[in-house]
């Protein structure tokens, strides 16, 4: 096994660390484990997947009562798909699919919120996705036209505008 | 200036199929299957396919310490493999911790060029695949630090005079507050190999991918005119100081018999220094490629050009031999 600092050397000490109530065990070549000792610890990186766990802890503490109970239920819920339960989550830090992101609907805005400071996308869409929108986009364009056709009484239009939004929403669904 | 302390740009998206688990939930069987699916997409000649679950072990380290691999992608146990395409300098993973992870490093101060090539492949995979999308979060990924753009953009920049006067370490915490991480050579914490830290967004929901871009260059634009300001100062107030030590670091690298990783790392930093400074001239040092020469001297790049496992003292003297054949042209003469 090698270092894990230095990631050279043969490894030849093991120390076993808890972090956050997760033990992890931590193997130094001899030269790593002098200069370790010599300024403690500190350039051992904690994985993202630690700080995470614990960012989701720090989200229970900062929580109410109700909030903590909630959280507490939430614990159990469970994904059709993959059976990860939001536990699971806690632990590892990862999803297990995609249907895991509608089954902790209620829970991931919170994780969301405080990595990335945002809970909704704005960026690039896959191309399928893409042909929807401008066809949603479409649809709610004429849909305002009718509006506008209702209004000022051209029922004539009124009625084209009608036959065409049922086509394409028709078309949009396939 | 700029252009030599830039060493690479890095963009890598990660993509995910609907249908499947990720891969940390998936069973070999369907891991197989996706490996296939993909290699039947990818199957033009150009692009080059490696089984990294029966790749040999040596072999696969080398692609880690070349950076066309991670090293979190030698843990799984389940199918999986890459695509290098090398004209574009990308590499596509596929069941890493995301089925597809799509990256291209290119050289120097070119993120337009490694988004370009990413985004092409990206949409080559998209036309064939339906991946986890929701309008709401974006592309969908395993670990939710990724997802939305599921894009990581990164540069790979030399800053030994910001390391030397002990600037780097708040320059890292205050850029951790902005949502932009720093790490070493590897991936590594704060104490980075050869001055060499790879800056990258740590953002990827609610920004686009032009806008994430534009942050990262604003960040690092700031960080390299520092350590432009450092090297000026130094070059005009101690300059003989300056020249002195990379001349010693030139003299122990092309003359030492054993060379260990760490001191071979630092002194060839102050060799690149030196260069970019113009106070070593480029035909002295044979126009060596710096930071080639540094992965070429890494554990398993060694191992691998000597074709045999080395004990450390064995690896130290070939580390000397590999670096004196590139720095000296009448090297063997
Ligand atoms: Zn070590
Ligand atoms: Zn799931």
């Amino acid at each position: 096994m090698l270092c894990d600092r230095c990631n050279e050397n043969e490894a030849s000490i093991h120390i076993k660390k808890t972090i956050k109530g997760k033990s992890t065990e931590i193997h130094l070549c001899d030269q790593c484990a002098k200069e370790t000792k010599e300024n403690e610890i500190i350039n051992i990186p904690i994985s993202f997947q630690d700080f995470l766990v614990g960012l989701m802890d720090l989200t229970v503490n900062d929580a109410t009562f109700e909030e903590q109970k909630e959280s507490q239920k939430a614990k159990t819920i469970k994904c059709e798909k993959c059976e990860m339960t939001y536990a699971d989550f806690k632990m590892s830090g990862k999803l297990g699919c995609a249907q895991c992101y509608q089954t902790f609907k209620k829970q991931l805005p919170i994780v969301f919120n405080k990595l990335h400071g945002h809970t909704k996308h704005n960026g690039k869409v896959p191309t399928r996705i893409e042909k929807n929108m401008i066809k949603e986009k479409g649809i709610n364009d004429l849909k305002q036209d009718l509006q506008i056709a209702i209004l000022e009484e051209e029922f004539e239009k009124a009625a084209y505008l009608r036959d065409k939004i049922k086509e394409m929403q028709k078309g949009a669904k396939i | 200036m700029r252009k030599d302390i830039i060493v690479s740009s890095r963009v890598r998206l990660a993509r995910n199929i609907a249908k499947h688990p990720f891969p940390n939930r998936l069973k070999n069987e369907e891991a197989g299957q996706i490996v296939k699916d993909i290699r039947g997409i990818l199957s033009e000649k150009k692009y080059t396919y490696i089984d990294i679950k029966n790749n040999s072990r040596l072999d696969n380290l080398v692609l880690v310490e070349n950076h066309i691999i991670s090293a979190e992608m030698l843990k799984g146990e389940i199918d999986r493999a890459v695509f290098l395409e090398k004209s574009t300098e990308a590499s596509i993973m596929v069941n890493e911790e995301d089925h597809i992870r799509i990256q291209s490093i290119v050289k120097g101060d070119n993120m337009e060029a490694a988004f370009k090539y990413t985004s092409e492949i990206d949409d080559k995979l998209d036309k064939k695949l339906m991946y986890a999308f929701n309008s709401e979060y974006g592309y969908l990924t395993a670990c939710p630090t990724n997802v939305g753009t599921a894009m990581r953009a990164s540069f790979m920049i030399h800053l030994p005079m910001l390391e030397v006067t002990n600037q780097i370490k708040n320059a890292i915490s205050f850029l951790g507050k902005l949502g932009i991480a720093v790490r070493g050579m590897y991936g590594e914490g704060t104490e980075a190999k050869g001055s060499l830290y790879q800056v990258s967004n740590q953002i990827t929901l609610g920004q686009s991918e032009a806008e994430t871009i534009e942050r990262l260059n604003d960040v690092v634009t700031q960080i390299i005119n520092q350590e432009i300001k450092i090297r000026n100062k130094l070059y005009s107030e101690q300059k003989i100081k300056l020249v002195d030590e990379i001349y010693r670091a030139y003299g122990i690298l092309t003359n030492a018999k054993l060379m260990n990783i760490k001191e071979g790392m630092l002194l060839l930093s102050y060799v690149k220094l030196g260069m970019d400074m113009q106070l070593i001239d480029k035909t002295f040092v044979n126009e060596v490629d710096i930071f080639d020469l540094m992965i070429k001297i890494q554990k398993s790049n060694i191992e691998k050009q000597a074709e045999r496992k080395l004990q450390a003292t064995e690896r130290d003297e070939e580390r000397a031999k590999i670096i004196q054949s590139k720095l000296l042209s009448d090297f063997g003469r």
